[in-house]
């Protein structure tokens, strides 16, 4: 580490040297140790574009003939490359680049550079930071080489070369990058040939070149690319912004009805969801779950959640329960996860006394939710009534209305104190008589009473009733209790509640 | 077994017992690791049958078929101390008559913090609980479930669970505690009544009690499933 930091930017380059073979052995089973190539995919005269360490120990290099490689190692799995898929891999792993820099640069097709100068203090100090990149990647089955210099281009060659040579410091950098050959700019061959019968095999050794004569024989870009590296021109470089919507695709290994097994995979989906909200500082309310099958169309699960959540364990128990009770049509050869556009994270603050100013409205939109659904009139508080009419002496109020009026609702407390049933019917429901008792279920015993309640006629609505507390005779219910009543008028017995 | 459960043996404080079977730090060998908030059910028996009252933040199942047996005031103690310290709201939901405010204001319930929710459906009630035990925002819920779906239910349970968590406490971080006004900023308490003839039936809730009407004002309860504690069967005096 360089003492004085001085320089604006420090640059960790992380060159995918593997990349077309890991983007196809990590989606596949494991990262199996037999020998394996990815062809370069020009039909005829194929070449070797890479290879597994298992086969590059047995003498297989990039570049060889198909036939030679397969004369070497019979056995050999060869593949062929799919480069949709290492740029989608590449985005993906500046997504997870991410959340140590800001300033994270995708240069294609094979490596990822990342501004670290800003996060050297934050991680403790750049070998540290390498350490976790290096660690993390690991567990994704990337194995890569790392520059790292004051400019972006430098830090690539760096990584390019893979021998461990590094500047942190612009004085130093011209010195370390003359050493590096030429190679490491991944030119088009026919410049590097250019090079070679030049005689010119470093950095050092064309830098030295007369400008005006490189730029003729090269193309000025190239010059411009050179003194970029060199530090000597300003670098422009389009920065990585992690997408709005999350999408990501899991190839099962086998396919499969099971639903335990999707799970599993689903699992590792909502990992890569969860640092992306983490990254993003974002929420998701809507879940897609796309099931692809073979042959017929994908089967699309809809996971949603009232309010945003960053649970992505939560998640994973819902969709538990979605895939209890799926059947499916065939099996499922892959699943994707997909976001609606992502809400921000709000972090809940409370207020001067410790209260959580969201309570209140969070309670308020349940109402408004219920409300909508079940009608205004379906959701309600209840309130006390000065009246002595049983069933007037309670009014439904307003939900939001009902504020802390607490046991005043007016001055009904005086027909409180005799007993009254928890429950009440919202009409009183005739009895019949058997053996002149009131029967209802049963024949039932008068315990309590009569109260006496004969008022409002002042209304039309005037009441002249007996109330009794009753219980049925049968010893099975014996615990159960009744409000009834005699109507005096009319001489019939009606049940009025229960004493829940 | 249980050395304060006998009713012969027992001393002449058995509030004091009580006390000391709340305190965190006495491990008790009949009782397993209860998680969760409890909220006290003012009754010593039923008290110490729950590992401390009703569970918080997890779904209770009480399961009868009649009413007036004494089904709500067997709730009433824990419902009145519920309704005076919390800001929050206490939901009816579906219940199959009219909740009588004054008989609710005669037993010493804050009405004022009572909502009723009235369902047509039983998808309607389902959801509504859903929404009401996730939202967190209710001290209670108190729901009438006729529905035999169990898928329903492990919803409501995962939304019990989501609620509790949304107001910052996690599962099994405190056991047993029951700090007054520590039950109330967490959790919600969900109780879901239901007909007996799902008792038989596979359900995610942490506490199932079967209540039959009894003798006098008593309630008969069979707790036959209870998560953290043993299967008891209790005679409760509920006060009229």
């Amino acid at each position: 580490m360089p003492e004085n930091q001085t320089d604006m930017h420090l640059w960790i380059s992380l060159y995918f040297n593997y990349l077309p073979i890991e983007v196809i052995s990590n989606s596949n089973l494991g990262h199996a140790s037999e020998p394996r190539a990815v062809l370069t995919g020009q039909g005829r005269g194929d070449r070797v574009l890479i290879c597994s360490p298992a086969a590059g120990s047995c003498g297989i290099r990039p570049g060889q003939p198909v036939n030679a490689a397969l004369a070497l190692v019979p056995e050999l799995e060869l593949l062929s490359r799919d480069i949709d898929r290492e740029e989608q891999a590449l985005e993906e792993l500046a997504g997870w680049a991410i959340r140590y820099t800001p300033a994270v640069s995708i240069a294609a097709p094979d490596a990822l550079l990342l501004d670290i100068h800003a996060s050297l203090k934050f991680f403790g100090g750049f070998e540290r930071l390498r350490e976790l990149l290096l660690s993390d990647l690991e567990t994704y089955g990337y194995r890569v080489t790392v520059g790292c210099a004051p400019t972006a281009l430098a830090a690539l060659w760096f990584a390019r070369t893979g021998n461990g040579a590094m500047a942190f410091k612009r004085a130093e950098l011209p010195g370390r990058l003359a050493t590096l050959p030429v190679g490491c700019l991944h030119w088009p061959k026919n410049l590097l040939k250019m090079f070679r019968e030049m005689g010119i095999r470093t950095l050092g050794e064309s830098a030295r070149l007369p400008r005006d004569g490189f730029a003729q024989r090269f193309g000025p870009e190239k010059l411009l690319e050179l003194d970029r590296g060199f530090g000597r021109a300003p670098e422009a470089l389009e920065f990585y912004r992690p997408p709005k919507v999350f999408h990501a695709t899991q190839e099962l290994p086998v396919e499969t009805t099971d639903g335990q097994l999707l799970l599993e995979s689903l699992q590792r989906l909502l990992g890569q969801l969860r640092t992306f909200l983490i990254v993003n500082q974002g929420s998701i309310q809507v879940l897609w779950v796309h099931l692809y099958h073979y042959g017929t169309p994908a089967t699309l699960i809809r996971i949603g959640l009232l309010r945003p959540a960053t649970d992505t364990g939560y998640l994973l128990e819902l969709a538990r329960i979605r895939f209890n009770d799926l059947r499916f049509s065939a099996p499922v050869i892959s699943i994707a996860l997909q976001t609606d556009l992502l809400e921000i994270c709000r972090v809940p603050g409370t207020d001067l006394f410790g209260g959580h100013p969201d309570d209140a409205a969070a309670a308020l939109a349940l109402m408004e939710q219920l409300q909508l659904r079940l009608s205004s009139q379906a959701v309600y508080g209840i309130q006390l009534v000065a009246e002595h009419r049983p069933e007037l002496a309670w009014k439904a109020v307003a939900p939001i209305h009902s504020r802390d009026s607490g046991h005043a609702g007016g001055t009904g407390m005086a027909a409180c104190t005799s007993r009254r049933p928890l429950w009440m019917l919202a009409e009183p429901v005739l009895l019949k008589m058997v053996a002149d008792r009131p029967f209802f279920q049963e024949v039932l015993n008068l315990e309590g009473g009569p109260e006496r309640i004969e008022t409002g006629w002042w209304d039309g609505q005037d009441v002249r009733r007996d109330y009794y507390i009753a219980r049925p005779a049968s010893k099975k219910c014996q615990g159960m209790r009744l409000w009834i009543f005699r109507d005096c008028r009319k001489s019939r017995w009606y049940l009025h509640g229960f004493f829940g | 077994m249980d050395w304060c459960g006998t009713d012969k043996r027992r001393t002449k404080h058995p509030e004091l017992l009580l006390e000391l079977e709340r305190d965190p730090r006495i491990w008790k060998a009949g009782r397993l690791v209860r998680g969760h908030q409890t909220l006290p059910t003012g009754f010593t028996d039923l008290d110490r049958a729950l590992s401390g009252g009703w569970p918080v933040g997890v779904l209770t199942e009480l399961l009868t078929d009649f009413y007036g047996i004494g089904e709500l005031r067997l709730l009433m103690p824990a419902l009145n101390a519920l309704s005076k310290r919390t800001q929050k709201k206490i939901l009816l939901i579906a219940p199959p008559y009219i909740p009588y405010a004054p008989a609710f204001a005669r037993q010493g319930v804050n009405i004022s913090r009572l909502l009723v929710v009235h369902c047509r459906h039983q998808t309607d009630v389902s959801w509504a609980t859903e929404q009401a035990l996730r939202s967190g925002t209710c001290a209670a819920v108190l729901a009438w479930f006729e529905g035999s779906d169990e898928r329903s239910l492990r919803r409501l349970q995962l939304a019990t669970k989501e609620g509790a968590t949304t107001e910052g406490a996690t599962e099994g971080a405190t056991e047993g505690a029951t700090e007054e006004g520590a039950v109330e900023a967490r959790g919600c308490w969900a109780m879901l009544f239901r007909p007996s003839r799902f008792r038989s039936q596979r359900s995610p809730a942490a506490l199932r009690i079967r209540l039959k009407p009894s003798r006098g004002s008593r309630i008969s309860m069979s707790i036959f499933k209870n998560r953290g504690g043993r299967p008891r069967e209790l005679e409760l005096r509920v006060p009229e």
